[in-house]
């Protein structure tokens, strides 16, 4: 069965590898229930959803732009009265705008040679019973 | 409406949620995810709280109340009802009872850095952290402004208007640890040095007009221990100081680490922002951009 593909983390990426239920209608990454987000009927991983919404939020007229926060100040203020919302959508939001402002490229798991051998196993144990039993 | 959000929220807090709001203070060591549970009911609670304090619904109220009980009044003695003079203690005490409630609710209210920081840095720690790793948090969510906050003060010393009274605050709201994936230790405090200027003007119509303003140092300051088993050092970060002053960093070698104390400032002009998270992630990035993973 197909592993989610999307890289969790800000300074160093890893792949999430929770088992994936869906695909992203825009990358094709496979993608757990945790990682994806549903946009007018329309299934995304979390960072084109991301994308998607920030150019939803820069096509509205200037006027209603204007009383709207960033998208991830709405998506959090969702997910604070949500009780069943992963924070997805504003993490990564946040992420995007930190790349954008820092010009930081992260590193990747694979970048390191010792790290993985080391501590492979407690990696899968991190990413949450979840994914499949969340949704 | 927020005010009755936010009561809700309130109500549904768990007794240990319930202190921080009373006494604005958080400690203790649990792993991110714990953290959260905890705090985001809080965080909630206190954007419904600052939507309803912004809308000023109680001053609106207050005034409202006074100027229809002095109406009210006059029409009655106009037309000598004089059981109509009950309108007038009436207002008061409303006003008196409007008084009260909001001033309770003024004091459930947190700074925003819970809200607009801490949270948001929690949900990054979780990604960036192993599971049951624990991080240790300090937090102060006290209003800087405050007696026993103060470092210096600066009299007017202006004959005219101007007149100006500075007050400065120093107030460290935040100190934590945590342990990332690949095991680099962070250490770090935020401070905020608030400079608070009382300004009493006056307009060429003679008006004696009062104003507040405020200028906040967010000051951060950042320890990362860096393993070297997983690291090594790509440029040296004693010889690369910037030149405009915008942080300061020092490096040192220890056996098993790479350790960057580095200390930077982020700005704002009001008591209502907390440090932006863009900039303590930059101050981290700061280290990383000196090492490379082998
Ligand atoms: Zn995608
Ligand atoms: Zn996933």
């Amino acid at each position: 069965m197909a592993r989610c593909e999307v890289k969790k983390g800000m300074f160093i990426l890893k792949e999430c590898s929770n088992f994936a239920n869906q695909t992203c209608s825009k990358c094709s990454k496979s993608i757990c229930s945790k990682h994806s987000t549903q946009i007018e009927d329309e299934v995304f991983c979390v960072e084109c959803g991301t994308a998607k919404k920030k150019q939803q939020l820069r096509s509205l007229p200037a006027r209603q732009r204007r009383n709207r926060n960033s998208v991830h100040d709405e998506e959090y203020e969702r997910w604070m009265t949500d009780r069943n919302t992963h924070y997805g959508l504003w993490y990564y939001g946040i992420r995007d705008d930190f790349y954008h402002d820092s010009q930081y490229s992260p590193f990747d798991e694979q970048d390191y040679s010792g790290f993985d051998a080391e501590s492979g196993q407690e990696f899968y144990d991190d990413t949450d019973s979840g994914g499949f039993m969340d949704s | 409406m927020s005010r009755k959000k936010s009561l809700e929220v309130y109500n549904s807090l768990d007794d240990e949620q319930k202190e921080i709001i009373s006494t604005k203070k958080i400690s203790g060591n649990q792993p991110a995810s714990a953290w959260l549970e905890r705090l985001k009911k809080v965080a909630l609670m206190d954007h419904y709280g600052d939507t309803y304090r912004k809308n000023q619904t109680y001053a609106i109220l207050m005034v409202f109340i006074g100027i229809a009980g002095f109406i009210l009044t006059v029409i009655c003695l106009a037309n000598e009802f004089y059981y109509g003079l009950v309108i007038p203690v009436l207002a008061v005490i409303g006003i008196v009872l409007i008084y009260k409630s909001s001033s309770k609710f003024n004091k459930m209210d947190l700074t925003n850095h819970l809200r607009l920081f801490i949270v948001p840095l929690l949900a990054i720690l979780k990604e960036e952290s192993r599971k049951k790793e624990k991080i240790d948090l300090e937090i102060n969510l006290n209003n800087p402004c405050e007696k026993d906050n103060i470092v210096e003060t600066i009299p007017n010393s202006n004959k005219k208007y101007p007149k100006v009274k500075t007050t400065f605050y120093d107030l460290q709201w935040m100190s934590g640890k945590a342990k990332l994936q690949d095991q680099t230790q962070l250490h770090w405090t935020v401070n905020d040095l608030v400079r608070k200027r009382d300004i009493t003007k006056k307009n060429p119509r003679g008006k004696i007009k009062f104003k507040t303003k405020y200028k906040v140092k967010h000051n951060v300051n950042l320890k990362l221990s860096i393993p070297k088993e997983s690291y090594e050092l790509v440029k040296n970060p004693n010889e690369n100081q910037p030149v405009n002053g915008a942080y300061k960093m020092a490096y040192v070698s220890s056996d098993r680490f790479h350790v960057f104390k580095i200390r930077s400032t982020d700005v704002s002009a009001t008591l209502d922002e907390s440090v932006k998270l863009n900039h303590f992630l930059g101050t981290i990035t700061k280290a990383y951009k000196h090492v490379k993973p082998i």
